[in-house]
């Protein structure tokens, strides 16, 4: 188990690490899929294997998708190699950044009680659990994302259409 | 060609308010699986449609005009072969046609027939296997190119049966046919003819109806009638853009007025059109073969004097229906045994320049079919 | 000593083979891993051989040809020698290629290809990862394929490649909503995403407890969900979005030939591109297993048991025969598919897509909701049927008819006078 997490969590930090780095657009977003991949890892590892199907669904299958489309009409794929990042500052962004994550983090820390209990036993990772709860206490919330899903989904097919109407009204 | 009336070539690349896409340059072929041989297009695509085309060829050119400058008069005859090397048997008789009409050559009556017959069958056999390629490149892995290449089989058997050879057959000599017809050929022309209607019934059934060639055939690739005629497009593309010019029916040629076939004509000209017209002809032409088999008369096939001669100091231009379109020989004689010039009029060739003007607008895919559609064969186009 | 079931062999010869392991239970698990996975990576790819040479066979009866007959009887050995050829060839890579993208797009494509396999019960007790999320982790990890499509066609730098590539994704991420969609109708009815559990829905329990043989031999087939309205749909939908996901004829864009040479294969020689091979193959058995799993009642077939057993879920003839049976049906008729029928075109393959099977998929989701709640009359659904049934008829005329437009139709020809 703990070599399993090793391996999935090195993979998941150069990745990640690499993402950030890397100059070429395209090798960016697939190091950031191989991410994805490693973290449904660790959900798995978790017993979460919906949580795991959905990340790779939604993240590699979906938003990576989208990502290498958005780089496909950009006009220049690879940045320029030689031309360093600049570097001042890193330290002050590493301590933000560092800073940022502890205050997020610090709360759940103190509230965890140590040494640590079994989860498995004590939550129930059905997908019907998750499903009864999206229904049942967080339908609301559910049904506004839904709109607000939707209203986007119209809003794109009619910014996706107009140029083509225009070209047939062209035409006639 | 006068420019004036033909459609401007224009597409507007759609720019929306400031995005920009870059246009894909594409080289398709000379090595590309639906070129139809050493033929290259350089295409700018905008996303997947075309923007802008290129033709571009000569891959296959040999000096065919030059050599036969340089050659007998019956020494070219089996370089006419080459040319489109589908439809040998129409190749030569445009030839000696040509070198007829200059040298004022007269044709026996039975060779008459059994030029229509060969040209008939050459036909039969290079539309069917256009359409089989069509629908290739269209997609369909090849199942009804192969219904179409059996067909063929048992026509190239009838021309191997006559003249020794399948595909270049160099037949034709002026003033006749090179050999007559070996005994038991008639008989079994009139049966692989009979049974044709059932393989066109069965192609047509398969085809004409299905869906998807019908959505992807119909409203591509349309060629304007009056760009056709501008272009001096000719055969099954010209008729598909409905304008009434058969050879057949305008010069009369041969003895093609001695047979009752009609002339299809198309409305709007695209692919489907050019694809239906084709298989339309099919039909008139087992019509006009089993008139001529029923009617073939007796006699002797060539004129033994007709072999090396000087013509006059002339100039003579004879053309025919090729299956691809108007096949002419232009000659001039300056009185020695070799053609003082040679010219070859390649349907394949002239169709081809209105390319680009039908595949602006369209998708890539439809370029390809487009292509198949004009029916073009490298070795004309090149020479 | 449990009496001999042939249905059950192969698992009671693994638990038998397990049972000696009891007492290094790190061997154990490491055993019970390799044989569960073992099976598949060998199993898979002999079906893809044979599936190559139905292929060829097929296809040439379809087009008059004999196809592959030197390499054996009936050229029984070509996938032999095709393999041979393939491992012997000069792997080439273009020169300005993405040397490391372009390297892993087969292997990326592979692992998933094979993984979603294990998902599928192939018999009763015989599935290699027994988890209640099977249909939506084989839905996650096909969805991976499309990534490795994109890296095959973007690393060769190769125009072709790239609008292969191109194409690729935009297909297989418009055909995965319909996939997805008929097959939720399925999840919906049997309230489960595990693939087990939606086997078991189609068998009709209380006719296979029964001692009438004849309801017996019916019971695991009278369920499957095709015989619904919705299942019907819902398999019809299935089948045609699977045909696009895994890029086969009429939607072969991303690989055709005619107009873009081999898309995003242009670039691939030798090994590599018999993995891509393959992988295209093992994902056709996968997406063909999962539909025959949700809408053919997976491993269930006739019902026949053994004459010497008295329990109830003995089989004579062993469950995964029907399942592979079932599989391979599926598979000829892509192969017939193949062999009938031209390609669509970019715009026309996703105007299919959003306009009809998208439709059709979500009307399908009501009409399963409704034939669930309809009154049943002895657990017949004598409402349900025929309404949902007419229904679905109905959305399907309509939906077609509005998508058809007047744009194709037959012609009429005339002649010069």
């Amino acid at each position: 188990m703990i070599i399993t997490f090793s391996i999935l969590s090195a993979i998941a930090v150069i990745s990640a690490l690499l993402a950030v780095r890397l100059r070429n657009l395209v090798h960016a977003t697939l190091t950031l899929m191989a991410f994805f991949v490693a973290l449904a890892g660790l959900f798995i590892l978790l017993m979460a294997e919906f949580l795991a199907a959905v990340q790779i669904l939604v993240y590699v299958g979906a938003v990576g998708i989208l990502i290498l489309f958005a780089i496909m009409l950009t006009q220049q794929v690879t940045g320029n190699v030689k031309e360093h990042i600049e570097a001042h500052g890193a330290l002050w962004g590493l301590a933000g950044a560092t800073a940022v994550l502890l205050t997020l983090l610090l709360p759940a820390i103190l509230k965890t009680a140590l040494p640590l209990q079994p989860v498995v036993e004590t939550i129930d990772p059905s997908v019907r659990a998750l499903g009864l709860n999206l229904m049942a206490p967080y339908t609301i919330a559910l049904q506004v994302i839904a709109l607000l899903l939707t209203a986007a989904l119209l809003g794109a097919v009619v910014i996706a259409i107009s140029p083509e109407k225009s070209e047939e009204e062209k035409k006639s | 060609m006068s420019t004036e009336t033909i459609a401007p070539r224009e597409y507007q690349i759609y720019s929306g308010d400031d995005l920009r896409t870059n246009v894909l340059e594409i080289s398709m072929g000379p090595q590309h699986p639906s070129t139809h041989g050493v033929f290259r297009m350089d295409v700018s695509l905008d996303g997947e449609t075309v923007v802008k085309l290129k033709p571009v060829f000569g891959y296959l050119h040999r000096n065919h005009e030059k050599i036969a400058e340089t050659t007998s008069y019956l020494g070219s005859m089996p370089y006419t072969d080459r040319l489109d090397y589908f439809c040998s048997m129409t190749n030569n008789w445009a030839y000696a046609l040509a070198v007829e009409k200059m040298a004022g050559l007269a044709v026996p009556e039975r060779a008459e027939y059994i030029r229509v017959i060969m040209a008939e069958l050459t036909r039969l056999q290079n539309h069917a296997s256009l359409v089989g390629f069509l629908t290739n490149d269209l997609g369909a892995s090849g199942t009804p190119l192969l219904y179409a290449i059996r067909e063929r089989e048992h026509i190239l058997d009838l021309f191997e049966w006559a003249s020794g050879a399948r595909m270049m057959c160099n037949y034709m000599r002026f003033g006749g046919v090179r050999n007559d017809l070996p005994s038991g050929w008639l008989a079994q022309c009139k049966k692989v003819v009979d049974d044709f209607p059932a393989f066109m019934d069965e192609f047509e059934t398969l085809l004409t109806g299905n869906e998807i060639i019908l959505s992807r055939c119909q409203n591509v690739g349309v060629l304007p009638r009056d760009l056709a005629i501008n272009a001096s497009i000719t055969g099954p593309c010209l008729r598909a853009s409905g304008v009434d010019y058969d050879l057949r029916k305008v010069d009369k040629y041969g003895i093609y007025d001695r047979f009752d076939f009609k002339v299809p004509l198309g409305s709007v000209g695209d692919c489907y059109d050019r694809f239906m017209i084709r298989l339309l002809e099919m039909r008139e032409s087992v019509k006009i073969l089993k008139q001529a088999l029923a009617t073939i008369p007796e006699g002797p096939v060539n004129d033994s004097k007709a072999r090396n001669f000087r013509p006059k100091p002339a100039e003579a231009y004879g053309r025919i229906e090729g299956p691809k379109g108007e096949l002419g020989f232009y000659l001039v004689s300056d009185g020695t045994p070799k053609p003082h010039r040679y010219h070859v009029r390649p349907p394949s060739f002239i169709n081809l320049t209105v390319l680009e003007d039908m595949c602006l607008g369209q998708k890539i895919a439809d370029a390809v079919i487009v292509l198949g559609s004009i029916d073009i064969v490298l070795g004309e186009v090149d020479r | 000593m449990t009496p001999i079931n042939p249905d059950q062999l192969i698992v009671q010869l693994t638990q038998w083979a397990l049972s000696f392991l009891d007492s290094y239970p790190l061997v154990a698990v490491l055993v019970a891993i390799l044989l569960s996975t073992v099976p598949l990576i060998a199993v898979f790819p002999g079906c893809f051989a044979i599936t190559t040479w139905l292929e060829r066979k097929g296809l040439a009866r379809i087009q008059n040809r004999i196809g592959p007959n030197r390499t054996g009887p009936l050229g029984i050995l070509q996938p032999a020698a095709d393999g041979i050829k393939m491992l012997l060839k000069e792997d080439i890579v273009p020169k300005t290629s993405d040397r490391l993208a372009h390297f892993l797009a087969p292997v990326v494509l592979m692992v998933p290809a094979f993984t979603i396999l294990s998902v599928l019960p192939f018999n009763r007790n015989m599935i290699p990862a027994a988890v209640d999320t099977g249909v939506i982790l084989f839905f996650a990890l096909g969805s991976v394929s499309t990534l490795a499509v994109f890296m095959a066609g973007w690393s060769s730098r190769n125009k072709y490649s790239l609008l292969g590539g191109m194409r690729a994704i935009a297909q297989m991420v418009s055909y995965e909503l319909p996939l997805v969609l008929s097959g939720v109708t399925v999840i919906m009815m049997t309230g489960s995403l595990d693939t087990t559990k939606i086997v078991a829905q189609q068998q009709l329990s209380e006719w296979i407890q029964s001692s009438n043989a004849g309801l017996q031999c019916l019971g695991q087939i009278i369920g499957w969900n095709v015989f619904t309205p919705w299942g019907f749909a819902g398999f019809l939908i299935f089948f045609v979005a699977s045909l696009a996901e895994i890029n086969r004829c009429p939607f072969d864009l991303p690989e055709a030939d005619s107009e873009i040479v081999a898309g995003h294969l242009t670039e691939y020689s030798g090994f590599k591109y018999a993995l891509f091979f393959m992988s295209e193959y093992v994902s056709a058995f996968a997406i063909n297993g999962l539909s025959t799993t949700l809408f053919l009642g997976g491993w269930s077939g006739p019902n026949i048991r053994p004459p010497w057993s008295d329990d109830p879920n003995a089989l004579l003839i062993p469950g995964f025969v029907w399942f592979f049976a079932k599989m391979f049906a599926l598979m000829l008729v892509m192969i017939w598919i193949r062999g009938t029928l031209p390609r669509l075109r970019v715009d026309h393959l996703m105007g299919f897509a959003w306009k009809f099977l998208l439709p059709l998929a979500i009307m399908n989701i009501f009409v399963g909701g409704f034939y669930y709640y309809a009154p049943r009359w002895h657990g017949i659904p004598v409402v349900g049927w025929p309404i949902g049934f007419l229904v679905m008829y109905l959305s399907y005329e309509c939906i077609g008819r509005l998508n058809r437009g007047p744009k194709t139709a037959q012609r009429v020809y005339h002649y010069a006078s």
